[in-house]
């Protein structure tokens, strides 16, 4: 809502500098989004009269523009303008040479077609008045101090324009008149109502017309009012000016008082055409499905029974609430005129805004709930400024429709405790000052007190504040005024015990320190990806990664779908991160994926997992320690099982996997029993090729919802080995599909007792070793729990390893 | 046996006084008293003598082992002196080996701190959806379907009844349908609104929601928590200001800020020469909220707030775009350290 310090000192006495203004109304809930003078970035622009206009004439096609003179009391400045609507003997604003304007920035004379024009008349969007480009220049009130500069003149250019945020329960607020009443309400100054005088004409407007209102729930209030004999022209320049300031920009002096009194009282008015309202009948019904209407806006919509529409006798005249029709728009022909003043209901108008996507200062009040009882104010009010600007005449009497039917008074009962409970402070020193206080400041609101006992009173709020239906709103009104500010600050009486964070939450904190000590830094993807993802990660048609939830109104194409996977997000990641230069990538992600509720049919939900992800990648050659150091398939590994020892997870089997974005040798899953936990492995070349990343990346997901119930939080104790371990080395040569994994599981099982560890120290393959073959060495650590081990003893076992070695994998000792 | 030993010494001296370089040095050293070397090999063996052998056999290997070892410290010292120079000196300001650790993402560090802030204040922390029914997102939090507040939230849908949450309020509602008075919760995640991505604005960002309800909750008690909270996130010299807000499932309801910290509340363009940061809404728990998850609105008030950790973080840590936080640019990640 834009409304200028000026204008609102016209309806509430105002002791407050602009600045001061804006703080006090900011901290009752009125925040100015901005705040600026009204002719900011304005310099040097005179009031200037208009003695001559001739057509400039010279090159070609130029006959639009004119040369004017400009009388600016002093001299006379010729200027070449390209404007239509001016004529001798006209003020205009007018800037001169070295003077500057928002837009446009310094001016400075220059020559136009052989003729050098010193300066420009000046447009009401060059001043800075209006957002669009205005149809014409800027025509001045005639009592304006000719050769003044207009940034000095009292009342006009000292002026500060407000725009102020209006939360959607406060439509009242969405006025002049709200916002002056706000003013009035914290200040105590007194509020001034606008003056109406309507001389009526001998002849009744229910002679001339008849309403009929066939849907009173959308409808339910329908007044209006008749002035004939009207001519129609441009406003005086002190409404125009008026509605300048209100952002609006100014059309014509009967549409301008519709608007301005709008922007007055909050009361949307429409005025239509009374010529061309055919058999003198307004009915107000819903619209036939299909019925074509043309909007002001020369657009044809073709309407449902949803939309709610004035009609006369044989059409559509307007879509109610939100914008009339092309077929009695005001035209400077218009004689008599029909003023509309309504209450359409919120809901239903919403819809219909919403549905053509036409939101009108009208429908954006009346879809937030106008006063009910605010109908007869407005609608006398426009009559009053119609007859006192045309010398139009008004017609003896005012239509209304359903008048009675929205004003039953509401009766809210405040009980004064509630009032402390809720505010948590009692807002004065005694209990009967607190009383007095609550009663001031809702009589300062407008409430009225219906009557009042020790420990409650009833109240009725006034017609215009719809948003105050219980108690708790009334609480709220008595805060407001109190002042958020004046309110203290305690903490909890009482004290409650809580369980703090899940045992849950706990794991995946420890999973992110974890990860975070391996020296992979934590991501952040888009939940929503697009499916285009699935196509380079190669996934087949069916797949169950493709089984994804979809947006039904997605903003952009590369988020129409819920993702299933962190991997794209991974790899987008490493390959934003490559095409930035960097070099050792380690990224990881700890957050949701998505997928459709498959058999739960009661279930609206769909089903919602957290994964963990991460990947890596080092391009070049890294520092003088790294550059011996591979990032490769057990790098990743390797902080898998890090990650696996500190969440104390036992017993995984790795086996290999078949996900089509994994290189086919180096693509593993994990499994823990028969769960599945995570997949990892090397990412596909042509893959990492499409995304331009020039070295392998090695990946891994986890599925955190199967690893959570295997994790095993306790710590238990085990005591120390009370006598020495004996380790031994072996060496041995098998053939290459011998896996270390069940060379170690065979081992292990030749005395499980004493037998404790098998620990690889390398893996050789080279010209000694066959080919086909590979040589694994390892140690074995051996320790009894109640006695020193004799090196007899190991050396038994240790034949009975390479005996069994042998006889399952071929293996032979390597010396 | 002891012939044996004597001939070793000799050999030993004889090898050593020869030796020129620290490798020939290192190689000796392992040759007679390295765990493989010919000393310790024959301390071992000493068990399989005849027991009257054991102890002089014993002395004198020790005494060997000691001799050589002398000798070779004494060696060591020369070659050291000889090649002056030209050993091999330690650069210690070569780096170290790295250990470089990694960082976690600054959103999640702000939602981290801000639940262990309420958890000393006796919260606990709750999950929930981020694919929600309209009804827990907007119906039971007072905004029926044709609400104008709906505006502020545009919402991407799945089917007319489930969307992307658009706040972490659902799990005021959720939390109180599973729970009785008293609560104190704290929900933290991502939600989602139809924003074209601009420096300001992200499709999908993360809230921080919080609730209190029990039998005597009041505004100042709001005032109370969020003025802890703000203070130990931004600094114990920030101010904090309460204006009344609009949100329709608080009432009343507030809007706070918190001073700037680049102009200490004097104002600068940061904070729009206001000299206060916009950073949260909350309210008391509406009672028509209460009364739809199944509270006595009579006998229990509550609280609730809601803020963007984004927003949050943006502030704390001087960050101007939040397109940053979702490229996931390790030049911005690992400076959270």
């Amino acid at each position: 809502m834009q409304v200028s310090y000026n204008l609102l000192k016209e309806y509430v006495d105002i002791d407050l500098t602009p600045e001061e203004l804006a703080e006090r109304l900011s901290m009752n809930g009125i925040v100015a989004e901005h705040t600026k003078p009204v002719l900011e970035g304005v310099k040097g622009v005179l009031v200037g009269k208009i003695t001559s206009i001739k057509p400039l004439k010279g090159g070609e096609g130029s006959s639009n523009l004119s040369i004017c003179t400009v009388d600016i009391k002093n001299q006379e400045l010729e200027v070449v303008c390209g404007a239509k609507n001016m004529k001798v003997g006209d003020y205009i604003p007018f800037v001169t040479e070295g003077g500057s304007l928002p837009a446009v920035g310094k001016i400075e004379g220059k020559s136009i077609q052989g003729v050098f024009s010193k300066g420009m008349i000046c447009s009401a969007s060059e001043l800075g008045l209006e957002k669009g480009k205005s149809p014409g220049v800027l025509i001045l009130d005639h009592n304006l101090p000719l050769g003044e500069r207009m940034e000095s003149i009292l009342g006009l250019g000292d002026d500060v324009i407000f725009d102020f945020e209006i939360f959607s329960n406060r439509p009242d607020l969405m006025s002049i008149i709200g916002i002056a009443r706000e003013i009035s309400a914290f200040t105590g100054k007194p509020l001034h109502q606008p003056e109406i005088k309507i001389t009526e004409a001998e002849d009744r407007v229910n002679d001339r017309i008849s309403v009929e209102v066939k849907d009173e729930d959308l409808c339910p209030r329908y007044a209006g009012r008749i002035v004939q004999g009207l001519k129609v022209e441009e406003s005086p320049f002190w409404l125009r000016w008026k509605l300048l300031l209100l952002g609006i920009r100014p059309i014509n002096n009967i549409v301008d008082v519709t608007n301005y009194v709008m922007m007055e009282t909050g009361q949307p008015l429409h005025a239509f055409d009374l010529d061309y309202i055919h058999g003198q009948k307004i009915i107000v019904r819903r619209a036939h499905p299909g019925e074509i209407f043309r909007t002001l806006d020369g657009v044809e919509r073709i309407l449902t029974e949803e939309n709610l529409v004035i009609a006369d006798r044989d059409r559509a005249i307007a879509l109610a609430g939100v914008m009339g029709g092309e077929n009695s728009e005001i035209t400077e022909k218009t004689k008599d005129v029909f003023l509309e003043s309504a209450y359409f209901d919120p809901i239903n108008n919403r819809r219909t805004s919403r549905y053509f996507a036409l939101r009108t200062d009208a429908s954006n009040r009346f879809e937030k709930g106008i006063d009910p009882d605010g109908q007869i104010f407005a609608l006398n009010r426009a009559a009053s400024l119609i007859e006192q600007l045309t010398l139009g005449k008004n017609l003896a009497g005012v239509i209304d429709q359903g008048s009675n039917k929205l004003t039953i008074p509401k009766k809210i009962e405040l009980n004064f405790n509630k009032v402390k409970r809720i505010i948590g402070t009692s807002i004065a020193e005694t209990e009967s000052e607190a009383k007095d206080n609550i009663i001031n400041i809702l009589k300062k609101l407008e409430f009225k007190i219906n009557y009042q006992e020790t420990h409650f009173l009833e109240v009725t709020p006034p017609s215009f504040r719809e948003d105050i239906q219980r108690e708790v709103d009334v609480i709220e009104e008595i805060a407001r005024l109190f002042g958020y500010e004046n309110i203290p600050a305690t903490l909890f009486k009482s004290t409650v015990v809580q369980k703090g964070r899940s045992e849950r939450q706990i794991i995946i904190d420890k999973i992110r320190k974890v990860l975070v000590g391996c020296g992979m830094h934590q991501m952040i993807g888009y939940s929503m990806i697009s499916p285009s993802c699935f196509d380079w990660l190669r996934l087949p048609a069916t797949h169950y990664l493709r089984q994804a939830i979809k947006l039904t109104n997605p903003l952009i194409q590369e988020q129409t779908i819920m993702r299933t996977t962190l991997v794209p997000g991974l790899l987008k990641a490493i390959q934003w991160n490559v095409n930035h230069s960097l070099e050792k990538i380690k990224l990881f992600e700890i957050g949701r994926v998505y997928f459709p509720q498959e058999n739960k049919p009661d279930e609206p939900l769909p089903v919602e997992k957290l994964m963990v992800g991460g990947a890596i990648t080092k391009i070049g050659r890294g520092d003088i320690w790294e550059k011996s150091e591979q990032w490769d398939i057990f790098y990743l590994k390797g902080i898998l099982e890090a990650l696996f020892e500190e969440l104390h997870l036992i017993d995984l089997d790795y086996l290999s996997g078949e996900l089509p974005f994994f290189n086919q040798e180096q693509n593993g899953i994990i499994k823990a029993g028969n769960k599945k936990i995570a997949v990892w492995g090397k990412v596909e070349q042509e893959i990492t090729d499409f995304l331009d990343i020039p070295a392998n990346v090695y990946l891994f997901e986890l599925d955190f919802t199967e690893l959570y119930p295997l994790i095993e939080r306790d710590i238990t104790f085990k005591p120390l080995p009370r006598y020495p371990f004996i380790k031994r080395d072996i060496s041995i040569v098998v053939p290459e599909e011998v896996a270390f994994a069940q060379i170690k599981k065979e081992t292990l099982t030749v005395n499980p007792v004493l037998l404790k560890q098998v620990e690889l120290f390398d893996v050789f393959r080279g010209r000694q070793i066959k080919k086909g073959y590979k040589s694994i060495a390892f140690s074995m650590v051996f320790q009894a729990e109640e006695r020193t081990l004799t090196d007899m003893e190991v050396d038994k076992i240790v034949e009975s390893v390479k005996m069994k070695l042998y006889q399952l994998f071929q293996a032979e000792l390597r010396e | 046996m002891e012939r044996d030993i004597k001939k070793l010494i000799e050999q030993f001296h004889n090898q050593i006084s020869s030796v020129k370089t620290p490798e020939d040095l290192k190689k000796i050293k392992s040759e007679y008293i390295g765990r493989k070397g010919v000393i310790t090999q024959m301390l071992k063996n000493i068990t399989s003598l005849p027991e009257e052998d054991k102890p002089k056999i014993g002395q004198l290997l020790n005494q060997a082992k000691g001799e050589f070892q002398h000798a070779i410290l004494e060696k060591e010292k020369e070659i050291f002196q000889e090649e002056g120079g030209r050993v091999e000196q330690i650069d210690l300001t070569i780096p170290g080996r790295n250990f470089k650790l990694g960082t976690i993402h600054p959103v999640e560090l702000i939602l981290k701190s801000t639940e262990e802030i309420f958890l000393g204040m006796g919260f606990c922390v709750v999950d929930g959806p981020e694919i929600e029914l309209d009804y827990y997102n907007f119906e039971a939090l007072n905004i029926p379907k044709d609400h104008p507040a709906r505006d502020d939230q545009d919402s991407f849908y799945i089917t007319p009844e489930v969307l992307l949450r658009t706040q972490t309020s659902p799990m005021q509602v959720r939390t109180m349908e599973n729970q009785s008075p008293p609560v104190r919760i704290i929900s933290t995640g991502k939600c989602y609104r139809r924003d074209a991505i601009d420096s300001t604005h992200s499709p999908m960002f993360h809230q921080i929601e919080g609730l209190a309800v029990d039998k005597d909750i009041a505004l100042s008690d709001l005032k109370g928590v969020i003025i802890e909270f703000c203070q130990q996130i931004f600094g114990k010299d920030r101010r904090v200001r309460f204006r009344p807000g609009y949100f329709p499932f608080v009432e009343p309801g507030a809007e706070v800020d918190v001073s700037c910290g680049l102009c200490q509340g004097k104002g600068c363009q940061s904070c729009g020469y206001s000299g206060w940061l916009e950073i949260m809404g909350a309210g008391m728990v509406h009672p028509h909220v209460l009364e739809m998850a199944g509270y006595d609105s009579e006998k229990y008030t509550g609280f609730a707030f809601g803020m963007g950790a984004e927003r949050i973080a943006m502030l704390k840590y001087g960050i101007n775009d939040i397109r940053l936080f979702f490229e996931n640019d390790l030049r911005f990640l690992s400076q959270f350290k």
